[in-house]
Formats: structure tokens, sequence, C-alpha cells
């Protein structure tokens, strides 16, 4: 349970440390004509931040999947289920 | 290019589209659901992706740099914080049946009729410029393509340098046609809102598909096909007069109101709630989402910079650069690449139409129609018949007002400006919901009026700061009022209000906008009376978490006659839904067909939701209003009655919790009990052996020398046979005794141990040579192989003599009794020393190995020439060995008998020794 708790005090974290790393002024650090092997600085930061972001709720969101109930069964899932059951059972009686 | 090709090719596309959405439907009804995916749903989440990412992304990038990466990077973070925010607002549109944002604001704000309406004219405000917007990229692209317009920048030549076209020649009044035909189509099968547009949702996420491919299909080919890689054009790139303006922020105000609303875009614009939100089969869908999206994001936007540069580079001069996706292509002569580009550009398109156009009509219908008819008298309640027919008639009207409107604004005013730019004044509408949907999921003080004061002034204030320039700008008013004022009142300028000069114009928008909303709404909804059903609302919707699904306390104590509420759904849903729905919940309260006369809170809630799924929250109240009569109880009542639901919930957790505990605690109780259990039945095992081992000698000790005393008659020779065998029985006695003492000791852990570090090969040669006798007396071959040993072990040496020897002696006792051998060997390994014992004998079954060095366990406990012994050598070795952290155990040689194996631990070990081990 601490686990989870601690997870999900990640998940409110990361979209505010997304937030802060692209806007100014830390993104203006990046900003200007200076490129790494022929590719701008600026779009290698980024694109790298924006990746590494992707990375970490990819891993956060397996974790929190656990605590999620499984089937949130809607009224439309259920009405499709009940007509698959219906179906079925004319399909089992000759 | 020629026209009929691309015609062909569209009307294919489209057509493919509409083979698409009724398999989707088909599979929905065979309940094989394509949308039940967490992939599909993240797909067709990218409707955020229109023409104006399409086209408009590579234009801003020309134009205003890096800035074009704000639009995506909002998303992107609305989506990485979904567990705060878009969880909540899906849990709550599931549990309350949700049909749109305008659905969403009322039901939050006490089921508020004028809020519904106020969210609807915004969204529709919001809405039909950028949906005039998607019709303008698909004409305009379609006259590049065809080669009509020499795309250039400034609208006098896009539209004009061709006269404007007919309606009837005009291609976005075809596809407006097309599409409005796919919504009432698929959109408008059934009348629930809250049902699942499976076929829409399956076509929206294969257009997804298709955009993002054609527009990584035009990013390698800039890269590869008209540079060397990316590297090259971006350093021929350097050479643009702009450059400068490209790799920086810029302003950083425009910037962050950029990214603001952008974020708030993801969760308000009305096409992406009703996917995200509305469409939603499954919650956990959203954890997938919360990564996949944003990576779609960063796919999408990863070409835009790079396109736009080439297309600075290669273009002529003045060459509209909304539309270098396609004119790159076309310059190459690479036709069928700008075919799938046009493709590309018409599905990201078609996708926000349709989408907009379903959450559109959707709130047109529920929030603003059926309040007006239900407040005009015109739906007699009291009447009977169905009005389905009728319901179904609005939404589809809707659907063609929707589309009217878009056509109409694109006709009249769609022609100037650039893309981003009136995307950007649909996001700052939106925008404006923002603050009433985060304050209401977080704040239970926020209220109806505090919202609706909020949402009027920010959308008074977008008008005035975004919509009047824009209007002055294209002539319909005195551009006057933008540079003097409004009567010369320069304080009152719409792009400088209050003497806020120097801004971008969005940011100041946005501010002055956002402002009057945050401000007008926490000030009025602290200051506001609030009614019950306000307060009711807001803690459901707040504190949706704390409450399990679906059960919503029956505050509200009404009751209806049941014939009424039945009669009511029947009317509004259809016969058949409304047999359904009774019957479900007849089950789910575990009723038989039987339901009493009059209904109860419970049921009239149920039937208040119902109707709310297809109708919306506001309209439903109305309707069962008029037949469910009983007094909403004062606020500090509702207020307690949900905290006693909410103490319950709580107390039964707890309870779950404790008996949870106290099963795990009997169970181990259990367990503990039958380990003692066994205990006790091996201690009486062990006792029964070793009275019958001591039984044994002492019978024969008691017979014979019974028989000596009693005869006379005994001849010499048998007298000393006898005391012989006496001697020996007590000696055998003796060593039993002592053989148990030790065990008992070893196993107590007690016992005198000197531990010391000794050599391993020097005993096993000594015990070698202590064995050499009793070889010989038995006449079994010894051979022995005796390595030395690289590290000394720690041990006592006494006793492990007493293990080897112990070993020795049982392997020369079950050696083959006419040819035996017993072989040693020792070597140093890595980690210690190891020694085998092997003897030819007849060798033990693999299920006995391990029973061997149980007490008084013999092997073959049958075996007619039962050797001698106590039955208890091996486990006292055993407990010798464990003491000393060794190990021992059994193999079978190949060629038969048996092979004990010993391992000891040296006394210290070095890492690289350990390395060598692991290898």
């Amino acid at each position: 349970m601490a686990r989870l708790e601690r997870t999900s005090e990640r998940a409110f974290v990361l979209p505010i440390a997304g937030f802060v790393l692209f806007v100014p002024p830390i993104l203006t650090v990046f900003d200007g004509p200076q490129t790494v092997f022929g590719v701008p600085l600026v779009l290698l930061y980024l694109f790298g931040v924006w990746l590494l972001l992707i990375a970490a709720a990819q891993r956060l969101g397996r974790r929190l999947l656990t605590a999620i109930p499984r089937r949130r069964e809607t009224a439309a899932g259920a009405a499709a289920a009940a007509r698959r059951e219906a179906r079925q059972g004319q399909r089992g009686s000759p | 290019m020629s026209t009929p090709l691309i015609l062909a090719a569209a009307l294919a596309y489209l057509f493919l589209l509409f083979l698409i959405a009724y398999y989707g439907d088909r599979r929905a009804t065979q309940g094989r659901s394509l949308i039940r995916n967490p992939y599909v749903y993240t797909l067709s989440i990218a409707v955020y992706c229109t023409s104006w990412t399409f086209y408009g992304a590579v234009g801003s990038a020309a134009r205003g740099g890096l800035e074009f990466a704000t639009i995506y990077l909002g998303p992107t973070l609305v989506f990485l914080g979904w567990w705060a925010v878009l969880r909540k607002i899906v849990r709550i549109s599931k549990m309350h049946r949700i049909t749109s944002i305008a659905d969403f604001v009322s039901s939050r704000y006490g089921k508020s009729t004028r809020l519904g309406v106020l969210v609807t004219l915004i969204a529709v405000a919001g809405t039909v410029p950028y949906f005039a917007l998607q019709l303008k990229a698909v004409a305009t692209s379609f006259n590049v393509l065809t080669g009509d317009v020499l795309a250039s920048e400034g609208g006098d030549t896009l539209a004009s340098a061709t006269a404007v076209p007919s309606i009837w020649g005009d291609t976005a009044f075809w596809v407006a046609v097309g599409m409005a035909l796919f919504v009432i189509l698929f959109g408008t099968r059934n009348i629930d809102a809250d049902e699942h547009h499976e076929g829409v949702v399956a076509a929206i996420a294969f257009e997804s598909f298709v955009k993002l491919s054609a527009l990584l299909a035009v990013g390698l080919f800039v890269g590869f096909g008209l540079y060397g890689g990316f590297g090259e054009l971006f350093r021929n790139a350097e050479s643009l007069p702009r450059i400068d303006t490209i790799y920086t922020v810029g302003d950083g105000g425009r910037w962050i109101a950029l990214m603001l609303l952008a974020m708030a875009a993801a969760i308000c614009l009305p096409r992406q709630f009703q996917i995200v939100v509305v469409e939603n089969v499954d919650e956990r869908h959203l954890a997938t989402a919360s990564w996949l999206f944003p990576l779609y994001m960063l796919a999408i936007s990863l070409f835009a910079l790079p396109i736009a540069l080439a297309g600075l580079q290669l273009l002529p001069q003045g060459t509209d650069p909304d539309f270098f996706v396609l004119t790159l292509p076309m310059m190459e002569g690479w036709n069928g690449l700008a075919l799938f580009a046009f493709i590309g550009g018409l599905s990201s398109a078609t996708s926000m139409v349709i989408v907009a156009a379903i959450a559109l009509s959707t709130m047109l219908c529920n929030d603003l129609v059926m309040p007006a008819l239900l407040r005009l008298g015109w739906l007699r309640l009291q009447a009977r018949g169905e009005v389905t027919g009728l319901l179904l008639a609005i939404r589809r009207i809707s659907i063609i007002i929707v589309f009217a409107l878009g056509f109409g604004y694109y006709r009249l005013i769609g022609e100037s400006g650039a893309l981003a730019a009136i995307g950007l004044v649909s996001f700052a509408a939106v925008a404006q919901f923002m603050p009433v949907i985060l304050g209401g999921l977080f704040w239970k003080g926020g209220n109806r009026q505090g919202a609706q004061a909020g949402l009027f002034g920010g959308f008074l204030l977008w008008g005035y700061t975004l919509m009047v320039p824009s209007l002055a700008q294209s002539g319909w008013l005195d551009p006057g009022i933008v540079t003097h004022g409004p009567y010369g009142i320069a304080l009152l300028k719409p792009e400088a209000l209050f003497g806020v000069t120097g801004w971008d114009p969005l940011a100041h928008a946005f501010f002055w906008s956002m402002f009057a909303n945050v401000a007008l709404y926490v000030a009025v909804s602290l200051y506001a009376r609030e009614d019950t059903l306000e307060r009711l609302q807001a803690t459901l919707f707040v504190d949706v978490f704390r409450h399990p699904e679906g059960e919503q306390p029956g505050v509200w104590k009404r009751s209806a006659a049941v014939q009424d509420l039945y009669e009511l759904v029947q009317r509004f849903l259809g016969r058949e839904r409304a047999y359904a729905a009774f019957r479900d919940y007849a089950r789910s309260r575990g009723l038989v067909q039987h339901m009493p006369t009059r209904a109860d809170a419970d049921l009239i809630a149920f039937v208040e939701r119902v109707l709310a799924g297809s109708l919306g929250a506001a309209s439903a109240r109305v309707i069962v209003g008029s037949v469910a009569k009983g007094e909403m109880p004062r606020i500090g009542e509702v207020m307690q009655i949900l905290e006693e639901t909410h103490q319950a919930i709580v107390y039964g957790q707890r309870l779950e919790e404790k008996s949870r505990q106290l099963e795990a605690t009997a169970a181990e109780l259990r367990r503990a009990n039958e380990r003692l259990q066994e205990l006790d039945k091996l201690k009486d095992d062990f006792l029964t052996t070793v009275s019958h081992e001591l039984r044994t000698p002492l019978t024969s000790i008691r017979s014979f020398s019974e028989i000596l005393t009693d005869s006379d008659q005994v001849p010499r020779e048998k007298q000393d046979q006898y005391l012989s065998i006496i001697a020996s029985e007590s000696q055998r006695l003796t060593r039993l005794i002592d053989e148990i003492l030790d065990l008992a000791r070893l196993e107590q852990g007690s016992g005198d141990w000197r531990m010391s570090e000794l050599d391993p090969a020097m005993v096993l040669n000594d015990a070698v040579a202590t064995a050499g006798g009793l070889t010989r007396e038995r006449n079994v071959r010894l051979e022995s192989e005796v390595k030395p040993a690289n590290r000394p072990v720690l041990a006592d040496p006494d006793r492990l003599m007493q293990v080897y020897v112990n070993l020795l002696s049982n392997a020369v006792k079950y050696s083959d009794p006419q040819n035996g051998w017993v072989r040693v060997e020792g070597w140093a390994t890595p980690t210690g020393y190891h020694v085998a014992v092997t003897d030819n004998g007849a060798g033990i079954a693999e299920d006995e190995r391990e029973r061997v060095f149980d007490k008084f366990a013999r092997a073959a406990e049958g075996m007619a020439d039962r050797p001698q012994g106590s039955g208890l050598g091996l486990a006292i070795t055993r407990q010798i060995v464990d003491h000393m952290g060794g190990e021992i155990w059994i193999e079978a040689p190949k060629a038969g008998g048996t092979s004990f194996h010993l391992r000891l631990p040296a006394a210290e070990i070095h890492l690289e020794d350990l390395r060598k081990a692991g290898e």
C-alpha cells in the first residue's frame, strides 16, 4: 500500500516536472544556434526530455494499473455481454 | 496532378471509412468489440491532431520556429498527469453517465440547465471556426494538388486568385456532405448518448494511423530524398536569413500561454472530451494512453521543423508554408507521395469534423433544445407515446446545423488568416471551461452561480480581446476600435486592455479572460448561496474515490408511482430499452419481476441516471421531477447522510481488513499446530524405535544370562560363547546409548565444539589409514586419491574425523560382499574442499536417498543380510556437517553402488574465487 502511495505521488510530480522543463527559463538555456552533431541543441533537448518523460510515464502507468479494478463494466458493456450471452444460449439449444 | 485521380483517391478513402465504421458497429453488436483495446483508444485520442497539425504545424514552424511544439507538449503533460485529473473525470463520468462536456459542467453544478446552455454556446462559438478551418484545409489542399493555386502566402492569392468556386464546385462542400452523412449514419444509431459509437471510434483510430504514416513518410522523404540526411538539412539551413528566429523560444509569455491553452484544450475541446471521456470503455486504458499518446504527439511533431526548413530553402519565396507538406513532394515530382500526404490531410480533417459534430450535436440536443422544449411544455410529459423518433430527429438536425454553421463560416470569412491563428482562437474559447472543471473536481465550495459568472466573464473577455480584433481586421468592424479603443477610450483597446501594452495579443487575451474567469468563479462562489442539490453533486464529484462505484446514497427522499416512471422512460428511450433498464434494476436488487407500486428514492435516482445517459443530467432532472414528489432535505441533513454513508463504508473496509488479518492469524496458528502434532508424532516414533533398538540387545543379554544362571549343565565352551555374546551386546548397548546422547546434544546445538582451522585433506588421509584395519577384516579393496586442499576449513578435528570414519565404515559395510571395493576421493574447489566416498554395493533407490539421513533409517529395510549398526551414524554425520556449514548428499554413479558427497566450505574465501566459482 505504501508503495502505491509513493508511486501515485510520483504520478503527480511527473507532469509538473515536465512543465518546468518545457518552459522558460530552463528551456531558454538550450535555445540558440548551437548544434550537436549537426542537430540544433534545442531540438535534442526538447525531444530528449520528451522521450524521457514518456519512458517514466510508461513505468509508472504499469505500476498504477494494479490499483485500478480490472473491468469497469459500463451499461453498454453489460448490455453487450447480455446480448452475447443470449446469442450463445440460442446457439446452444437446438 | 489530374483532378479525377485525386477525386477517385479521396472518394475511395472516404468509402473505406464507411466500411470500417460499418465493420466496427457489426463487431460491436456481435459482442466482439474492436475498441475494447488500449491501443485503439490511444489512436482515437489522436483526433487532437487535425489538419491544423497536419498542415499548420509546418507552417507555424516556418513562421514562428519552435513555438509549434507547445501545442503538442500541452496534451503530453495532461496525459502524463492522468492519475490526478483525467482518471477522476472518467470515473465521475462513468458513474453519472455524462454525455458531453456541457453535461459534465451542468451536472457538477446542481444539474443546472442554464450552465449547460452557456457551455454549449461557448463550445459552438469555439468549435465552428475550427470546423471551418478543416473544410478550408481540405479545399485548399485540393486546389494546391490540382495546381489551381500556386500555393503562395497571403489570403489574396490563396483563394481569390481563382474566383471563389461555386458551392457545387467546392470540394469542401462535398466533403462536408459526405461527413454529415457519415455522422448521421454512425453517430445517431440510437438515442443513448452514453453508449459508445464503436464504428466511429474505430474509423477515427484508423484515420489517426493514416495521418501519422503520411506525415512520417513526407518527413523521411525530406530528410533522405531531398538531402543526404537530417544533419545536412540542418547545416544547409544555417544560411537561411531568418534562421535565428527559428531556434529560439521567443516571447516567454506567449510560450507559456500557448502551453496552458494546449493543456486546457486536451481536456476541454468538445471532441477531446467526447473521445477521451465519453467514448472510454475501460478506465485502465488511460494507463496505456498516458505514455502512448505523448509518444504519438512526439512522432507527429518530430519532422515539422525539418520540413519547414526544407520548404524555406527549396521552394520559391512566398510559397504558403502551410502547404509545404504537399508542395515539397510535388516539386520533386513525387506525385504518389503528394497524394498520400493529401489523403493524410483529408483524414486529419475528417476525423475532427466527425467527432466534433457528434459532440456538438449531443450538446445542442441535450443541453439546448431539450431544456427549451421541456420549458415550453411541447414535450407533454403526461402524454404517452414514444418520442425517441423526435429525439433522433433533433440530433440529426443538430448535426446538419453544425455542418451548415461550419461551412457557412468557411465561405464567409474562412479565407483570411493562417491556419494556426484560427485554431488558437478556438483553443482560447474552450479553455474557459478549465477553471470550472478543475474547481469542480477538487473544490467543493465552487458552486453554480460562481461557475456561471466565471464562464460568462471569461467568454466575454475572450470575445472582446480576440474576436473583436479579428473581426476588425477582416473589415466587419471599425479598425479604429483596435487602434484607438472604443469611443477613443485608450484604456479599453482590445489588444492592450487597461494599459497592458507590449504583450503578444494571444497571451494578452489569455491572461485577461482567465483572470476574469477565475476571479469571478472564486469570488462569486464564496459569496453566493447554494442549494442542496448543488452541494450534493459537489460532494459526489469531489469525493468520487471515497464512494464506492455506483453506490450513490439515496439522499433525496422522493417517491413516485412505478407506473409513471416506467411510462416516462418508455416515452424517451423506447419500449425495449425501458423494459431492459427496469429488468436490470430488479435483478440487481434481487427482485424477480415484482416491483413495488411506489418507487423509493433509490429507484428514482436510478431512473434519473438512465435518462441522464441519453438526455443529459439537467433534462433528466426536469423530466423525473415531473412525476417524483418529495422535499429535498436541508444541506446539513444531506451532508450528515453523506458523512454517515462514508463512515459506514470506512468501517466496513476496516472490518474487512480486520477479518482478513484474523483469518491470516488463524491460518498461521493452524499451521503451527500441525507442525507441533507432526513433531509429537516424530518424538513418539523416535521413542518407539529407540526402545525397540534397546530391547534387542537387552533381550539377548537377559536370556543368555538367565540360561547361565538357571542351568548348570551348560558346557564350558558354550558358557564362554554366551558370555562373549553378553559382553558384545552390552558394548552395542553402550554404543547405542552414547550415540543417542551424542545426537541429542548435536540436535540441541550444545555439545563442546573445538573449532579450528585445519587441513581437510590431512584429516581425510588419517581417516583412510584408520579404516585400513576394517577393510582388511572385511576383505574390501580401498582406493584413495586425496589431493591437497588450497585453504583450510573451519571444523572440529575429532568431529570431522568422525564424519570421515562414519562415511568410510558405512561404505565398507554396504559394499559388495564378494568383491567389494571402496573409493575415496578428495579435491579442492574454489570455495572449499570436496570429498566423495563411493562403494560398489547394491545402491540406494532414488526416493530413499534423503531418508537414509533420518534416525534409525537403514537403506533397503527388508534386506536379509542387514548389516549391523545403530542407524544413527548418518543422522549424526549430517548434524555435524550442517554445524560446520557444509553439505552432504548422495549420488548414484552410473556403474552402480552409492556415492556420498561432502562439501566443506573454506574458512575464508576470496572474491576472486567466487567469481571463478560463478564461471
